[in-house]
């Protein structure tokens, strides 16, 4: 289980101290989808950090079954905003690379990854280069790339903000039912609060900045899809819809 | 991709009208140097220039006859042709170590970031007589001249570019725990290949810059060398037909780094 524990983030430039996260408490269950949604600049993508161990809190801590995060750690693996593909490198060699930080690649590691790309529909782009795929195929590639060090862990930070509206759904759509196969828990940063509640068990609302948590909606739709295109019809996603609208204060 | 497609009329046109102006772009190419160069050949004839100070291309031609005759004029394409590239291998090796050093220790790019600016700012020539003087009057000064010429902008590009690497990029491998060595040969360097290249390509002519200035100031054999001897004795000729095979060198070269910048990039995939 992943928990927050009271945590606080200060941001130190020359001009001052700003206070960017306070006191927020979270506990994100395993196999949990959990979305945090919040206005722009409101410190959603620092929490992420914080959680991903790329950041230490100013206040409170980041625990995974009751240790401390201190550091990136194995069991978390972090899904940037834009895939970040590195255009040098096949898309074998870009799901490689997390693995590749930490060691040599076996043979084991490579059939995983071709296992994964094959699985999940990218099985004939192994050996292409990330300029030679689609928008939604790279970012499929990206979270390949993200499941390929097989954390139990997924922070997905804005994922799919770089794509087209269409190609935005569709994409969002795999990458939920990807996950779903796979059971991770995941943590989903975004701006969009259509994407948060069809996506997510539990979406947290964060205030402006400084940010603290102004409300969680446990997410309970009249359809047993897990699919977000599916949930996007269900009758209660409008209410939720509103209900969080109005609580982001967007003026 | 190179199945045998029906090409519509339209298309034709369209691909007909692009040769005919590459066509049209060489002829123009063509006959401009040609006219240039007979209207200095006339010119000379017709007295309407002096040719002993202005030379003329039939002179240029006896005197690089001369030259080949004399069996001088390869072991002056020789030297000069080994300084430049002994001056741009060196330049390119120390101002890529000396800009992974920045690269590795921000603090110590900060401090130096003055001396670096100055540095760039003064016209490196100015230094030539103190090499001289250290390294002594021979190709080690005029290499150290090229060197000296090169280093400062390989640097400064080179950091510049270590520096501007997509932050994004170095955010993913961070999250997956990397080293900052694994950062650097992992992101950072593969991510500046391309400006690696121009860098190269601006050295390639900064490197002929020093070595040239490099004979100029002290040298017994090489092309600077044939120009300044040519100078000193009104034989505007030599002038002429050493820069001429300057010219030939100095874009030989270039279009050689320009091949391996279309190497690289296919490599590279950007």
């Amino acid at each position: 289980m992943l928990k927050l524990e009271g945590v606080g983030f200060n941001y130190h430039t020359p001009e001052g101290e700003i206070q960017a996260i306070q006191e927020v408490s979270l506990d994100i269950k395993d196999g949990e989808f959990l979305s945090i949604i919040g206005p722009s600049g409101c410190g959603k993508s620092t929490l992420l950090s914080l959680i991903g161990g790329m950041l230490r809190p100013s206040a409170g801590r980041v625990t995974i079954d009751d240790q401390e995060i201190t550091e990136p750690d194995p069991r978390i693996a972090w899904m940037p905003q834009r895939d970040q593909l590195f255009p040098w490198r096949t898309i074998l060699g870009n799901v490689l690379i997390g693995i590749e930080v930490k060691r040599q690649p076996t043979l084991e590691d490579r059939r995983k990854a071709v296992a994964l790309l094959e699985k999940y529909g990218l099985g004939d782009f192994i050996d292409r280069y990330p300029n030679q795929l689609s928008g939604g195929m790279r970012q499929r590639a990206a979270l390949i790339r993200t499941l390929a060090v097989e954390p139990q862990i997924l922070l997905l930070d804005e994922p799919f903000s770089a794509l087209d509206y269409q190609t935005r759904l569709t994409v969002a759509d795999e990458v939920r039912m990807i996950i779903q196969r796979e059971q991770k828990t995941s943590i989903l940063v975004t701006h969009d609060i259509g994407e948060g509640i069809s996506m997510s068990d539990r979406v947290v609302v964060l205030s402006k900045r400084p940010a603290v948590i102004k409300n969680c909606h446990d997410v309970v739709l009249s359809t047993d899809s897990v699919s977000p295109m599916a949930r996007r019809d269900a009758p209660e996603f409008g209410h939720y819809f509103n209900r969080i609208w109005k609580e982001l204060d967007v003026q | 991709m190179s199945e045998q497609k029906k090409i519509s009329p339209g298309h034709q046109r369209y691909l007909d009208s692009i040769k005919k102006t590459e066509k049209k772009k060489r002829l123009w190419q063509i006959s401009l140097l040609l006219a240039f160069l007979i209207l200095w050949e006339l010119a000379g004839q017709m007295k309407w220039i002096d040719p002993f100070i202005m030379s003329q291309p039939s002179r240029v031609w006896n005197s690089l006859e001369n030259l080949v005759r004399e069996g001088s004029l390869g072991l002056h394409i020789a030297v000069t042709t080994s300084e430049t590239l002994i001056g741009f291998a060196l330049a390119t090796i120390i101002g890529l170590g000396a800009a992974i050093a920045l690269w590795w220790f921000p603090l110590a790019a900060k401090i130096l970031d003055p001396y670096l600016v100055v540095l760039n700012a003064l016209p490196k020539i100015a230094l030539g007589p103190i090499l001289i003087v250290w390294a002594g009057a021979g190709p080690k000064a005029i290499i150290a001249v090229t060197v000296l010429v090169t280093v400062v902008v390989t640097i400064i590009n080179l950091y510049n570019g270590f520096i501007q690497t997509d932050q994004g990029k170095i955010h993913l491998l961070r999250s997956f725990g990397a080293s900052r060595r694994q950062i650097f040969l992992k992101v950072v360097f593969p991510s500046n290949v391309p400006n690696l290249i121009s860098a190269l390509k601006i050295n390639i002519g900064l490197a002929w810059v020093g070595v040239i200035v490099g004979e100029f100031l002290v040298s017994r054999a090489g092309l600077g060398y044939l120009i300044v001897y040519g100078g000193q004795v009104f034989k505007l000729d030599l002038v002429m037909a050493s820069i001429f095979i300057l010219c030939i060198l100095t874009a030989l070269m270039y279009y050689a780094v320009v091949y391996l910048e279309e190497i690289t990039m296919k490599i590279w995939h950007s």
